[in-house]
């Protein structure tokens, strides 16, 4: 953010600039794409304090039609890492993670140690 | 709607990259998608954003070192902030029996190419990462992997293909493929028929269902991947981490925040375009990032989301051409693994569909090698 620019995000420090431009390059029509391209909304109070800002930067931006909320996610507000993690070793894993074995029961050819990690699945 | 050369189905990351790369070549190409991309509930949403060389097997080694000679330039190619760094990431183990497996891994990958992995002993990654659990005995680190915003670089790709002529069509499903003479003639949307030369089928887990109305069906299943991310906080993590057997990818991205994906899943109904967040999966996933890294016990979840990716039978993306029918080319069941491999996916693609030659680095990963199609 340059001097001139006003903070529209205040959790992730986006600026009004930085949001204008991107309505206008990618031709935004929601608070939810503004906050996917931007950032703005991503932050610790999930768009409470900006998503009006968002909405106003649309409107100002010459979007006509409801550019909706963001959409709100879980957990609604923050929650510690480790007040999620307490007690979670005891959880049943009705789940394992997502992959070829567990989806189809069978594991991948030759992967002595393509052991799961980092998949750039989640 | 006007004829094109080639119709993309799906406008994620895999399909943008390929209309780019076809559009630059001068190709007329259309670019499909049922919603408004950056679509929910999809695979590129999210996925975990790592560009990742090392712990690649097969035909999937050759392509990311490939995407990865196209990541350097990529974001000055597409004139877009993808947020790529290129700051290295670690596989680590806390056990001091993986050794033998991890180093054999190493070997493997250092004969396919990917000349800079190498063994790093557990003080040699807390020189890296100094937060790292002191339970990490070892890993594999490798300098020239790294991470990217995968919303950003599915927009950047079809920003850029729109630039060099693509047409793109947001709101417009793909509903049948319409075939006379053995080959593909149309593809047919609620606004009617788009008539083309070639459709790629790039449609992540939503595929099959077209694959299945052409008789072509595949062992490609969906998955629901789920990631959550953290309040901004100051950087102090600036490569990639996973942790063997624990299912976590972990990151530091440039606006603060910590993003973790890695594997536990969410649920919902793939067919209704509906993806939920699973809190279990949550907590599990929390529960691994404390592992890895104590210091992050106190930092704040604020968001979670999900989107259905596709997974095929042998845990390899399915690309090529179909069997049986002239014209269709399909580039789906990416496993998980799709992302960083997006870039070198558009070029070689492209490059079949443009002179109907299947480049090596794609020759192992047609469909051709599921000749029993869907099994029970």
């Amino acid at each position: 953010m340059d001097s001139e620019d006003v903070v529209l995000c205040r959790c992730q420090g986006v600026g009004t600039d930085a949001v204008m431009a991107a309505i206008a390059r990618h031709g935004l029509l929601t608070c939810d794409q503004v906050k996917k391209l931007t950032g703005a909304g991503m932050g610790w109070c999930q768009g409470r304090t900006c998503a009006p800002l968002l909405a106003a930067a649309l409107a100002a931006a010459g979007v006509a039609g409801d550019p909706g909320p963001p959409r709100v996610r879980p957990p609604l507000r923050p929650v510690p890492l480790a007040v999620l993690a307490a007690g979670a070793d005891a959880l049943p894993a009705p789940l394992g993670t997502v992959s070829a074995k567990v989806l189809w029961g069978r594991s991948s050819g030759d992967t002595t140690l393509t052991l799961e990690p980092e998949p750039d699945r989640p | 709607m006007r004829a094109v050369d080639v119709v993309v189905v799906g406008a994620g990351v895999i399909g943008s990259a390929i209309a780019y790369n076809l559009a630059k070549a001068g190709v007329e190409v259309a670019l499909c998608d049922r919603a408004q991309p950056p679509a929910g509930a999809t695979a590129s949403g999210a996925s975990a954003g790592g560009v990742r060389q090392q712990n690649r097997i097969g035909a999937e080694m050759d392509l990311a070192l490939r995407a990865v000679e196209i990541w350097r330039d990529l974001e000055s190619e597409l004139e877009a902030d993808l947020l790529y760094r290129r700051d290295g990431m670690a596989i680590c183990i806390d056990d001091e029996t993986l050794l033998p497996a991890l180093r054999r891994r190493i070997e493997r990958e250092r004969e396919a190419g990917l000349t800079d992995v190498s063994l790093a002993g557990g003080d040699e990654l807390r020189r890296i990462v100094p937060d790292l659990s002191p339970e990490i005995v070892a890993g594999s680190w490798c300098g020239s992997d790294g991470h990217a915003d995968p919303i950003r670089t599915t927009v950047g790709f079809a920003r850029a293909a729109a630039a060099r002529g693509a047409s793109i069509h947001p709101g417009t499903p793909v509903l049948d493929l319409m075939r006379s003479g053995g080959r593909v003639r149309a593809v047919m949307t609620p606004e009617g028929p788009l008539p083309c030369r070639h459709v790629v089928l790039a449609a992540g887990p939503w595929t099959p269902a077209l694959l299945r109305r052409i008789g072509c069906p595949l062992p490609i299943r969906p998955g629901c991947l789920q990631m959550q991310a953290t309040a901004a906080m100051p950087a102090r993590l600036s490569p990639v981490l996973g942790w063997v057997g624990h299912g976590i990818s972990l990151k530091q991205v440039p606006g603060g925040a910590y993003v973790v994906g890695g594997g536990w899943p969410g649920r919902g109904e793939p067919e209704r375009y509906q993806a939920d967040v699973i809190p279990e999966s949550m907590r599990k996933s929390a529960a691994v990032v404390v592992g890895l890294i104590p210091a992050l016990a106190g930092v704040p979840v604020v968001r979670a989301w999900v989107g259905w990716e596709s997974f095929s039978e042998d845990d390899q993306p399915v690309i090529g051409a179909l069997p049986g029918i002239e014209g269709v080319t399909v580039a789906a069941g990416f496993s998980g693994h799709g992302f960083a491999l997006a870039p070198a996916v558009g070029e070689a693609v492209a490059r079949t569909v443009m002179d109907g030659r299947v480049p090596d680095v794609l020759k192992p990963l047609g469909p051709q090698r599921f000749a029993g199609g869907v099994p029970a």
